[in-house]
């Protein structure tokens, strides 16, 4: 809910839609009701066991593993009696009973919320202690403590969709926070609605006050988002409140002090726009009498001829008149401001401190805040998601791995200690590089520490039955993109295959990162020498048979020719001697064959 | 000193014409006994040696054995500016790194004077022997040197095949096969025209025909060109240099890779 009328549209254009790796090592405050409410909502026609614990479960798992974040969880402690009030003004509305019948609460009494929906956030809340997350309440709104928390430096973004937030001191929103990666973030900050609207916190405060709000629906009868903005933005940051309080009382004469200032100087000008006379003929100062004889010196016209008629619509542009349309442009606007402030003044009992006190109360948390984000309790996990959710241990063990990997990365960036994963799975190597809507993504081998072949049929028999169940709430994963982890069998070995952030796994394992990418770096270069190689055998693809050497049948001497007299020697008598010894040998094997006369005669000849 | 004359001046230029595509840098050698060369191929396929006797010169003087290392591409331009009919004369002082060609029209009214530098060349010499071969060939060469422009439109290999009934030259290739046959004739009026066979063996070998076309460039140089083969030797085309001297192309066969697809039908 948040401020009243259109109030995010006013704020659109300064959206910024981020990437999915926005929120890696963020901290983030996130408003567990608003979840719940969301989950509830979406899931409302599908029958699905505790929808709130399971898409809490595995949201928590993809916003700690996939996105990196450090999620805050923040509860809603007792909501302000103002807004017990709205939300039944609001009921009786919905529901078309007359407003007559609207009991009355006793003042300063508070009403709870619905039992079941408390029952909901307990459940949850238990079940992200058992993740390991903190979990904080607030002492009203929880979005009071998200945006305190932000406004401190604690967190550093809330995900919240209730515009309360800035009104409580928040820099920075995620309102969209889709659990796939599919969609950016739709994401607000302060410091661009202040450097382009001009509006700065307690400017947001007077507008909800005047629109309406979530402690009190109606705010001022007559004025809209738009009245409001106009208004407000004619004070500074510091006085609007205060002058509310003062047009609140009925001091009507809270006007801005620019408007004053200038109202002041204008009664000049309009005493100054009395002495003026201007002629009906051309519309300049003088009188028709004196422009008829002679032409005034605004008109250009020869001497001898009159003014001339002054055109429709004509408007005249001597100092007079200007500051005339000045100082009543002044008027008709301290008109507009007298007017809105009958209006804030008709309505009783404003400006309520009460809600200015609550949006500007820098103690919302029950307690100190105490952020740690601490190791799972997966045995205790297992039992309360197998008593909630009839999930089997596997299956959670399964489940959980993604995130007790990157709980197990983070811990190998800061310690040397060689620990085990679930105390069973160790570090084994880099699969591979896989990309997941655009970005990269390392695929991590963990090996299984004991080899245990008797354990691999109850494990498959038992992921067979947990996929059966798996299929009762299909429907219900297209909310939450879940990411299973994936098993591998090999030569007797089990592995599981995540994907992890590249940056994160190159702090814990640089050495192992910089194998693999000299593996890759091998195998592109093999492929690219095969590549060349088919190259060279395409160009003759008939020949089928192979070239000889011609050094292979004459007897071969390397000499250096030099210009040289030794060397010059030497060669040719190396040479001679060479070819002697090859002509003596083939005689010597040619002298069985019995040749003509003649043949042979032209032959020694050639 | 080193003094070559050579009055009919466009041999010399037919020679390098004839070299100059399957040899890049080849070494000179000169002796009492004539100039000559031997140099291989880049991818010692094929080799060449020419020889051109001392008593072809008009003036042949050769103080002491020398080796002249060139690049036969800058010779052969420099021989362009000779004319057909022009006298060249190689003049090398000993131990110089240039090399100066005369080139003196019949009339003697024009006197050229090109000096080209030297390069240091390290190349193999191989040793040749005197063979006798199985079968030798003589015809025309402007005959042979369009048997193997035909054939490479063909294929890129060729079949030398000689039996009694002649000699056969045979290609195959992607658009079908080719074979041209060649009979001994000896009862024409110009000897310069017969084709010739002496065969004491039947031979038949394959050659790739893109080296066999660089050998047809010193068809200008002989009318005549004589094949001699046996069998798993490299064939030798050899053209005469008028009465002086030859140049004769060596080179290695191709071994069969599938007898049975590239087996000529006899």
């Amino acid at each position: 809910m948040g401020v009243g009328g259109n109030f995010w549209d006013l704020l659109k254009p300064y959206a910024r839609k981020e990437g999915f790796d926005f929120l890696r090592n963020k901290r983030v405050a996130v408003d567990l009701s608003f979840w719940i409410v969301q989950h509830e909502n979406a899931i409302k026609a599908t029958h699905v066991r505790n929808p709130h614990l399971r898409l809490t479960f595995f949201r928590t798992i993809n916003l700690f593993s996939k996105f990196g974040a450090l999620p805050v969880f923040i509860v809603d402690g007792t909501p302000s009696p103002l807004k017990s009030r709205a939300r039944i003004v609001r009921y009786f509305r919905s529901s078309g009973i007359e407003l007559a019948s609207l009991p009355v609460p006793e003042e300063g009494v508070s009403a709870e919320r619905n039992h079941m929906f408390s029952s909901h956030v307990q459940k949850c809340v238990e079940l992200v202690e058992l993740l390991g997350m903190p979990v904080l309440k607030a002492k009203g709104e929880a979005e009071s403590l998200c945006a305190q928390l932000n406004s401190e430096g604690h967190v550093d973004a809330c995900i919240t969709a209730d515009s309360d937030a800035f009104l409580f001191g928040a820099n920075c929103i995620i309102k969209c926070f889709c659990p796939n990666f599919k969609e950016p973030f739709e994401c607000y900050n302060m410091s661009d609605i202040e450097a382009g609207l001009g509006l700065k916190r307690k400017h947001l405060i007077a507008i909800s006050l005047l629109v309406g709000n979530d402690h009190d629906i109606k705010g001022v009868r007559g004025i809209g988002l738009d009245t409001a903005l106009r208004f407000v933005k004619a004070f500074s940051e510091e006085d609007i409140l205060n002058r509310l309080h003062e047009i609140g009382k009925g001091n009507t004469s809270q006007i801005p002090i620019f408007i004053k200032f200038e109202d002041d100087m204008d009664m000049d000008g309009n005493s100054l726009n009395r002495k003026q006379s201007h002629c009906s003929l051309c519309g300049h100062p003088g009188s028709k009498k004196d422009h008829m004889k002679f032409p005034c010196e605004f008109c250009v016209t020869k001497a001898d001829e009159g003014c001339q008629r002054k055109p429709e619509d004509f408007k005249c542009d001597c100092f007079s008149c200007d500051m005339n349309r000045k100082h009543k442009e002044k008027k008709r606007l301290k008109n507009w401001h007298t007017k809105i402030c009958h209006k804030i003044a008709e309505e009783p009992n404003f400006p309520k401190n009460e809600i200015i006190d609550m949006y500007l109360c820098n103690d919302n948390a029950s307690d100190g805040p105490h952020i740690v984000w601490g190791k799972p309790n997966i045995e205790m996990l297992i039992d309360f998601l197998n008593f909630h959710q009839h999930w089997e241990p596997a299956y959670v063990r399964r489940m959980m791995f993604p995130m007790m990997s990157t709980i197990f990365l983070r811990d190998m960036t800061t310690t040397t200690e060689e620990t085990m994963l679930f105390g069973q799975y160790q570090f084994d190597s880099i699969e591979r590089v896989k990309m997941r809507y655009g970005y990269q993504f390392f695929v991590v081998k963990w090996k299984h520490a004991g080899v245990n072949i008797s354990c691999k049929v109850p494990l498959k028999e038992s992921s067979v039955q947990q996929d059966a169940i798996i299929e009762l709430d299909e429907t219900v994963d297209l909310l939450d993109d879940c990411d299973v982890p994936e098993i591998h069998e090999d030569s007797g070995c089990r592995f599981l295959l995540t994907d992890e952030n590249m940056d994160l796994v190159g702090a814990a394992f640089p050495a192992e990162v910089k194998r693999f990418w000299q593996d890759q770096e091998l195998k592109r270069r093999k492929n690219s020498t095969s590549r060349s190689q088919e190259n060279e055998k395409s160009p003759s693809p008939n020949s089928r048979s192979i070239q000889l050497n011609i050094t292979e049948f004459y007897p071969s001497t390397k000499v250096k020719h030099r210009q040289s007299k030794q060397g010059g020697g030497e060669s040719s008598k190396i040479a001679d001697s060479q070819g002697n010894e090859g002509s003596k040998m083939k005689r010597k094997m040619s002298s069985p064959d019995k040749i003509p006369k003649s043949v042979r005669r032209r032959l020694l000849f050639d | 000193m080193l003094e070559l004359r050579l009055v009919q001046g466009s041999l010399l230029k037919k020679v390098l014409e004839s070299i100059k595509e399957l040899v890049n840098d080849a070494n000179f050698d000169c002796s009492s006994t004539g100039f000559s060369l031997q140099a291989m191929d880049s991818s010692h396929v094929a080799l060449v040696a020419l020889l051109l006797r001392s008593e072809g010169f008009e003036h042949y003087r050769c103080d002491r054995n020398t080796s002249m290392g060139m690049n036969l591409n800058n010779m052969a331009k420099m021989l362009k500016c000779a004319g057909n009919d022009d006298i060249i004369t190689i003049k090398a002082d000993d131990g110089s790194d240039t090399v100066t060609f005369m080139f003196e029209s019949p009339t003697q009214d024009k006197i050229s004077d090109f000096e080209m530098k030297l390069m240091d060349i390290d190349s193999e010499h191989l040793g040749i022997p005197e063979a006798e071969y199985h079968a030798i060939v003589k015809m025309p060469s402007s005959e042979f040197a369009r048997i193997c422009k035909d054939l490479s439109s063909i294929g890129d290999t060729v079949v030398i095949s000689i039996t009694k009934e002649g000699v056969k030259f045979s290609t195959k290739g992607d658009i079908g096969t080719a074979n041209i046959v060649c009979r001994q004739n000896t009862s024409v009026d110009k000897p310069e025209e017969a084709t010739v066979i002496e065969m004491n063996e039947p031979v038949s070998l394959t050659f790739a025909l893109r080296y066999m076309n660089s050998f047809t460039k010193a068809t200008p140089l002989s009318n005549t060109v004589t094949i001699s083969l046996s069998n798993e030797l490299p064939v030798v085309v050899e053209y005469k240099i008028a009465e002086m001297g030859y140049v004769r192309f060596y080179l290695a066969p191709k071994i069969e890779e599938d007898e049975e697809d590239t087996k000529p039908q006899v």
